[in-house]
């Protein structure tokens, strides 16, 4: 719904692979993916375990170079640099460091481009005051709850305010009542800033939830096998189980899932479960 | 009665205990002074070492040794234990000389290091450095092998160079174990001071146990000096405890 047909997409993917090469071989998590995110589209990446989904997300946020194709993000359609400022990348876990305050925490990606201080200090309070916590900021992460230090990984990856925001499976770790609500608080957040988000998710409902767009990746060496819009109003609900339109994407989604189910159910999904007599 | 109070309290205490239970042992097993004296003797003793000006200067050359010696050896060892850290090369090509350096006593060697270095206070300074060097290299070597990645891989994705992933991330993770090599290295640095000053000097509290064992059978002032090394190296481990409180937060 954010695309706009005219303008240049934030993210192009042509014929991208990824190959990791170490003593014991080499393992292909990538390979032969196209695609385009337009710009303030949030999209949904969703496809079994060991189909590449954080792969793509390091190689957008050029942690990890292409073994083949490219990847160009917008101005300017240039390959992504670490730490270009271009992209946010919010991981599962927060990864934040133990012996700093909240607030150093998250003016961090601004100490490494080397900002002064004041500026520093600024933007990282509004930062944390974007997630909520601006109560927090003297705060070690160790006195945080769960779902808070994910709100200060947030924060961080905000505070450069980067046009492209990278989640990998940001709010796995939280219980079912507290992601819904994270959800929420992203759509909302999203809605004000229209920023570019990839979303890497499990949880085909929150994709629904979420996204305009699904990618269902194939199993390893993933690409895209299905790209399902999410025709969808907003604000969405918190769950959308009532909307017959969300249903149909649900199953549309889940039928393309099932169609690439993952590796680990091979030898067991095709077995007759033996009922005791 | 607050916590500070009590861990004082206690400290207090268990030296109280020590001294007592030491007079016990005198006591009882009614030991010659030249043997094991009692407490109250080594006292007096203590306080006329003092007062006659003899036990200062010894102590002072100890303390100078040890000290400039740990500096080093901490300075060079935490170096080196960056450098065998991030390089597998570096690792490979030095650790069999360190590991084989280390399992050559220290006592051996220091009669060779007081030949090289002039048997002066630098060759001193060396042998006290040397014995700190090795915990306090394979401490910080191990601090920093134990960064965890996932913290480095999140320095990277926000732009982080190599030394700023040594700087910001992997030396402040390897504090808590580099602290612990620190602590080990400095009551090291007082056995290395004696050693040394065995290997030749004229002054030092290695020597005044010589000095009270040869020349004089003086026993009490061997436990002068032998006390106050022992206070000496508690006085260094606390200091290393202060700091690692100021530099290490939890």
């Amino acid at each position: 719904m954010a695309s706009d047909p005219g303008s240049r997409p934030a993210i192009t993917i042509e014929d991208l692979a990824v190959t990791f090469t170490g003593p014991a071989g080499s393992l292909t998590a990538l390979d032969g993916m196209s695609g385009e995110v337009a710009s303030g589209e949030l999209l949904a990446v969703i496809g079994p375990n060991g189909s590449g989904k954080s792969t793509l997300l390091r190689a957008l946020a050029g942690l990890l170079p292409p073994s083949v194709g490219r990847i160009g993000l917008a101005p300017d359609g240039s390959p992504p640099r670490a730490g270009d400022g271009r992209v946010g990348l919010v991981f599962q876990q927060p990864r934040l460091l133990g012996w700093r305050s909240t607030l150093d925490n998250v003016t961090l990606p601004l100490e490494l481009e080397g900002r002064p201080a004041a500026e520093r200090r600024m933007a990282g309070e509004r930062a944390l005051a974007r997630v909520g916590l601006t109560d927090a900021v003297a705060l070690r992460p160790r006195e945080l709850s769960g779902g808070m230090q994910q709100r200060v990984a947030l924060a961080r990856s905000l505070v450069t305010d980067p046009p492209i925001l990278l989640l990998d499976e940001p709010f796995s770790a939280l219980d079912a009542l507290t992601r819904d609500a994270f959800d929420a608080q992203l759509e909302a957040m999203w809605l004000a800033d229209r920023r570019t988000v990839v979303l890497v998710t499990h949880s085909v409902t929150e994709s629904v939830r979420l996204a305009d767009r699904i990618w269902v990746l194939t199993p390893r060496p993933g690409r895209v096998a299905a790209d399902i819009p999410v025709p969808l109003s907003r604000p969405r609900p918190t769950s959308t189980a009532a909307d017959p339109a969300a249903a149909a994407v649900e199953a549309e989604v889940r039928a393309a899932l099932g169609s690439v189910h993952a590796p680990e159910l091979v030898g067991w999904a095709e077995q007759t479960p033996e009922v005791a007599a | 009665m607050n916590a500070a109070l009590r861990r004082v309290g206690l400290v207090l205490l268990s030296a109280l205990g020590f001294v007592v239970a030491w007079g016990l042992v005198v006591a009882i097993g009614d030991y010659p002074e030249y043997i094991l004296p009692s407490p109250q003797v080594v006292a007096v003793r203590a306080v006329d070492a003092i007062q006659s000006g003899t036990l200062q200067p010894h102590l002072a050359a100890t303390l100078e040794e040890s000290v400039i010696g740990f500096a080093l050896g901490a300075a060079a060892a935490i170096a080196v234990g960056i450098l065998l850290a991030k390089s597998l090369t570096a690792e490979r090509v030095l650790s069999p000389y360190l590991v084989a350096a280390q399992a050559i006593p220290i006592l051996a060697l220091a009669p060779l290091i007081d030949i090289w270095f002039g048997g002066g206070l630098t060759a001193r300074v060396v042998i006290c450095a040397l014995i700190v060097f090795f915990p306090i290299a394979i401490a910080t070597m191990v601090g920093i092998r134990g960064t965890d990645p996932l913290l480095v891989e999140m320095a990277r994705a926000n732009g982080a160079r190599g030394r700023q992933i040594t700087r910001l991330l992997e030396i402040p993770s390897a504090m808590p174990v580099l602290f612990g090599g620190l602590r080990v290295g400095v009551t090291l640095a007082v056995i290395g001071a004696v050693v040394a000053e065995w290997a030749g000097a004229s002054v030092g509290l290695g020597v005044l146990i010589n000095i009270a064992d040869q020349g004089l059978f003086d026993t009490p002032l061997m436990f002068v000096a032998l006390g106050t090394l022992a206070l000496l190296g508690l006085t260094f481990y606390a200091v290393v405890l202060g700091a690692e409180r100021v530099l290490v937060p939890r």
